[in-house]
């Protein structure tokens, strides 16, 4: 595990938990897409990871050490970006690759290769406060790749580039981690981008992990969780009915089982309409998992 | 792992293009050029007196000038504009993530805002020594060039007027890490700048107040101060203990 978490939480205050629970496990040579809306906690579990949040629980490791009595070490084989690009925006782009490239001790041709990378050789000497927001998320992502590092973590990469970029950008990550073996952390709030180049997924909503597997795992999992729900003339003879065969339960005036199949549906259908009982509505519905994979890729389309 | 020359060096960088740089140079010419002014147009009134000399009356004149708002503005103004590289690019969260201890960015990060206000001392010195000279030349009866000027007093009261600022740096240093807004930062400073300008002298403990201690060095700068004045001597055991604290508050505590 290159990422590994136990049960981490966090909250500025105590009754309001913004990660609860949490049990990432990030795997060798991944890319593990971290999906959820917004203000899920994506970028609140990033900063904690990388020791930006204080987090007295120690329960954090990062190839296998704690943050706390391996901090020069561990830093020195993470590149990271967190929310907005760090850039020093007085400077050039080539500046603010200078700064990272004296600290972490990495060759100059490196500033060359790596702008070449993100297609910003052209822009090098220009301050950064010219670049349009596509060449800041550039020029960052630049900065977290230029010591090769063994893990990247990116909060939202692809944000603010336009689609060339975004697909661009997604290329180069699916290249790092296939040639040189890099493990990608990525946090995304659109299911479309993760789909696209995540091995793993991990699903969070309101501070907790949804799901966690991986890319096929993933996918396997809408069905299982649907329900069937349905309203009849008389819903307590209809329970009776059908409860010794399926699992039925009132579910506010109506009534509702877990949702296996569409004959499963006409089958229900049959039995009451046989029985004299009238239905009056019998629909699948999505349960929170898929409310939210919905609105995950609702957003994707906008 | 880089050194401490290494991110000091990536700290230079950083300061290019920024208002801290100029402000160290404009800082530094200001009072030389206004008393180069006043000088110039009132000539008349400085035609020094037999025995007096016009380089110690006007090197006089211009620490005089600096001691009693300027220097502790300037102080004030420079931390908070060398932090707010950081504050204002969001770049904590990328320097904290470095492979840098925190020691060497909070060493490193002191000693730039050091290295300016040493610069700024450098370059008011020799402003002031330019603008006695272009007045010796415009002004031959004001005697400049007549005259020798007592360098190594100079230095010492700069070097003084320096140590007095330490105690002010020290604090302004800190706020400036933890206070991410800078007017904020600048706007306590104002306040117990004025409130050392209301007590220097009317208060027989002002002379523990740090922001008081500039006044304090020009005040006692013709008597007989051997090396340090005993509040530079304050000023120096504030820097260090406030230093220290600082540092603890910011590696424990400080997440970005």
């Amino acid at each position: 595990m290159i990422i590994q978490t136990q049960n981490l939480q966090f909250g500025f205050k105590k009754d309001q938990p913004i990660i609860k629970d949490l049990n990432l496990n990030v795997e060798k040579g991944s890319i593990y897409g971290f999906l959820g809306p917004n203000g899920a906690g994506k970028t609140t579990t990033m900063r904690l990871i990388l020791g930006l949040l204080p987090n007295p629980e120690n329960n954090i490791r990062i190839f296998g050490k704690t943050l706390s009595d391996n901090r020069l070490d561990i830093f020195s084989r993470i590149g990271s970006m967190i929310e907005i690009p760090s850039l020093y925006e007085h400077l050039t782009g080539w500046d603010n690759l200078e700064i990272t490239r004296r600290i972490k001790g990495v060759s100059k041709k490196r500033i060359d290769e790596t702008l070449e990378l993100v297609k910003l050789t052209h822009a090098a000497h220009k301050k950064v406060k010219a670049y349009s927001l596509g060449m800041k998320q550039r020029i960052g992502l630049a900065v977290a790749l230029l010591s090769e590092p063994e893990l990247l973590i990116l909060d939202e990469p692809t944000n603010g580039l336009d689609p060339n970029g975004m697909i661009e950008t997604r290329e180069l990550l699916i290249r790092l981690n296939k040639e040189a073996g890099t493990t990608i952390f990525l946090s995304s709030h659109l299911l479309s981008e993760v789909e696209k180049m995540a091995t793993h997924v991990g699903i969070i909503h309101k501070g907790s992990m949804l799901f966690q597997g991986t890319i096929q795992e993933l996918g396997t999992l809408k069905s299982r969780q649907a329900m069937l729900c349905f309203d009849t003339s008389n819903n307590l003879k209809a329970l009776e009915l059908l409860n010794p065969q399926f699992q039925v339960t009132l579910n506010g005036n109506g009534l509702k089982t877990s949702f296996q199949d569409r004959e499963q549906a006409a089958h229900i259908n049959r039995l009451l309409v046989q029985n004299e009982i009238d239905v009056y509505q019998l629909a699948v519905m999505d349960n929170d998992l898929e409310k939210l994979f919905l609105q995950i890729t609702e957003e994707s389309a906008v | 792992m880089a050194t401490l020359g290494t991110v000091y060096q990536t700290e230079l960088i950083k300061s290019k293009n920024t208002f801290a740089l100029w402000l160290a140079c404009l800082g530094a010419g200001f009072m030389p050029a206004l008393m180069f002014v006043v000088y110039l147009t009132k000539w008349e009134t400085f035609v020094p007196q037999k025995g007096a000399n016009s380089w110690n009356q006007f090197s006089f004149a211009n620490f005089q000038g600096v001691s009693f708002f300027f220097i502790p503005f300037f102080v004030v103004l420079l931390c908070s504009l060398v932090m707010n590289i950081e504050h204002k690019s969001n770049t904590w969260k990328y320097l904290l993530t470095l492979p840098v201890s925190r020691l060497s960015i909070y060493v490193n990060k002191l000693s730039i805002i050091l290295t300016l206000t040493v610069l700024t001392y450098v370059l008011f010195i020799v402003f002031l020594l330019a603008a006695g000279v272009v007045l010796g030349i415009l002004r031959p009866k004001l005697g400049f060039l007549d005259q020798t000027l007592a360098f190594d007093g100079l230095l010492k009261l700069a070097f003084r007027s320096f140590v007095s600022t330490l105690a002010m740096l020290a604090i302004h240093y800190w706020l400036s890490i933890r206070i991410k807004n800078m007017i904020a930062a600048i706007g306590i400073g104002l306040i117990c700048i004025v409130t050392a300008t209301i007590l220097f002298k009317r208060w027989e403990y002002a002379i523990y107040y740090p922001y008081t201690f500039t006044m304090y060095t020009i005040f006692s700068s013709d008597k007989s101060v051997k090396v340090l004045a005993s509040h530079e001597l304050y000023s120096l055991g504030y820097f260090v203990i406030i230093t220290i604290a600082g540092y603890i508050d910011f590696s424990r505590f400080y997440k970005g």
